[in-house]
């Protein structure tokens, strides 16, 4: 009969994975946890944020894991060795698996695999910062304390984390349990790309930026003069009552990053508006000082969240 | 009859929320995500329409009272409410339906693996394909497999149209199926 033929077709669902993943249910604790204790919302960020790209991280891991992925991803100025493992006494601790495809100035998944059990880590803060090895920058990674293990794993062997860096060449990634130095590892970034970003449409609206990721409505920027910059950003699965944006940006043939917009130094306690679909949505004014190409680096709750470069006009 | 949450019914203000959060998403976090994720195609929007209903559930968990399959209802009624919102933002029309797209590739590929039959599979991307007013009773009626007094309940749809809209999904889907059914 068509109905049990309909019944028997339909009972299993067609996704293959579980979208109701240990991390989302952890994310739901954490928050109901939260409201009933009106506690500020400082943990949860970092770990969550990006779950929407654990299916390209595996992608990632399953590349990486073919022979030779050590030797891939060399950038140019390669005065410090790669290193993707870090031993102690003799036993490794911690490995990481970098995209490698990665460039600077573009978002990029990772796997950190620690070997040793949960234990060592529950209940603590561990805190992946990584530092340019020339210029002593540093970008955030990753901050949160852990609760519980990766999926699927007894302990984090897949801790799964971004990074976007505004330059190229050597990083260092290092890690820290409780603000104590735990394990580190050099990585090597390709040069960023200095064309203007890719614009795309959405709707009858024209932005620039990375799709499904972060966008700026495509106006005009003079030098000197204060625009209005809208801001959409995809895949933000928070409602946080609290978030910081900052805007920074770096001309062309420069390392000095300038701040052009801060919501703290504002006092501005949610910079971001939701607009349905975990789209946030946030207005700012920019003023760049030079005509010329600029990267623009949002921040959001301090970690760096994509590049875009545009074209500043000379004022008319 | 007792059930699993049965307690529901005698849930006292004041009392602890947290284990009654953690045995519903144990026992319904499947099922909310994959209605969502029907509803609205995105994953994302589904990981945060699953977050919103559990939160809502949690915070109206007190004015419940209701066992087991009441439950299910109760999550999947939010669910629909929650998703239905989302497709109509004005955001979602004017901007995301350029997106709104069935499963990726890359997402087919690996069911791939998992369909038992070939049958199977084009069924539920024909399902997928669906105008959301026939595939929310198309998934109600076989996949939740809900009966149409708990359909008419969830969706405040009436018999009538309930009805009509699966006799008409069906039909949609022998069409792109290109057979009769």
């Amino acid at each position: 009969m068509i109905e049990e033929r309909l019944k028997t077709l339909l009972r299993d669902p067609p996704i293959q994975d579980d979208g109701f993943r240990t991390e989302l249910s952890m994310q739901i604790r954490n928050k109901a946890r939260q409201a009933e204790k009106k506690r500020p919302l400082i943990r949860m960020l970092n770990s969550v944020i990006y779950m929407s790209v654990a299916a390209a991280v595996c992608i990632i891991v399953l590349y990486n894991l073919l022979p030779g992925w050590g030797e891939r991803g060399a950038g140019s100025d390669s005065f410090v060795e790669e290193r993707l493992i870090y031993e102690q006494s003799g036993k490794k601790i911690l490995a990481i698996y970098p995209d490698p495809e990665r460039m600077a100035g573009q978002y990029s998944g990772f796997i950190f695999s620690f070997t040793e059990p949960l234990s060592v880590f529950k209940g603590k803060q561990l805190t992946i910062q990584a530092i340019h090895l020339k210029t002593g920058a540093s970008e955030l990674v990753s901050s949160e304390t852990i609760t519980t293990s990766s999926s699927g794993y007894e302990g984090l062997q897949r801790y799964t984390t971004n990074l976007v860096v505004p330059f190229g060449g050597a990083w260092r990634l290092e890690v820290k349990v409780d603000g104590k130095f735990y394990a580190d590892a050099v990585i090597h970034y390709a040069e960023p790309s200095w064309e203007e970003s890719e614009r795309f449409n959405a709707g009858t609206v024209k932005m620039i930026g990375t799709e499904e990721r972060i966008g700026l409505v495509d106006v005009p920027f003079y030098a000197g003069q204060a625009q209005k910059a809208m801001w959409c950003i995809w895949r933000f699965p928070f409602e946080l009552k609290e978030s910081s944006l900052e805007i920074q940006a770096l001309r062309k043939g420069s390392v000095e990053k300038r701040t052009l917009f801060s919501s703290k130094a504002y006092g501005i306690k949610q910079p971001f508006a939701a607009i349905g679909g975990g789209v946030r949505q946030s207005v700012n004014s920019l003023n760049f000082p030079e005509p010329g190409l600029w990267r623009i680096l949002p921040y959001v709750n301090g970690k760096l969240l994509d590049t875009i470069v545009i074209k500043v006009q000379k004022s008319e | 009859m007792l059930d699993r949450f049965d307690y529901l019914r005698n849930l006292a203000e004041g009392y602890e929320r947290g284990p009654v959060l953690e045995d519903m998403m144990s026992r319904f976090g499947t099922d909310v995500w994959n209605f969502a994720y029907f509803l609205t195609r995105r994953s994302e929007a589904a990981d945060d329409v699953a977050q919103e209903v559990f939160l809502a559930a949690y915070r109206n968990l007190y004015s419940f009272r209701g066992g087991e399959n009441s439950l299910k209802s109760w999550l999947l009624k939010i669910t629909r409410n929650k998703s239905l919102n989302y497709l109509q933002s004005a955001f979602v029309r004017k901007v995301l339906l350029l997106g709104d797209r069935l499963p990726s590739e890359k997402a087919l590929a690996a069911e791939d693996r998992h369909f038992e039959t070939l049958e199977r599979e084009m069924l539920w991307q024909a399902v997928l394909e669906l105008p959301v007013k026939y595939r929310e009773i198309i998934i109600l009626e076989y996949h939740y497999d809900l009966k149409l007094k708990e359909i008419t309940q969830l969706t405040g749809i009436s018999e009538g149209t309930v009805k009509s809209r699966s006799h008409r999904a069906k039909k949609k889907l022998a069409a792109s199926l290109g057979e009769n059914h």
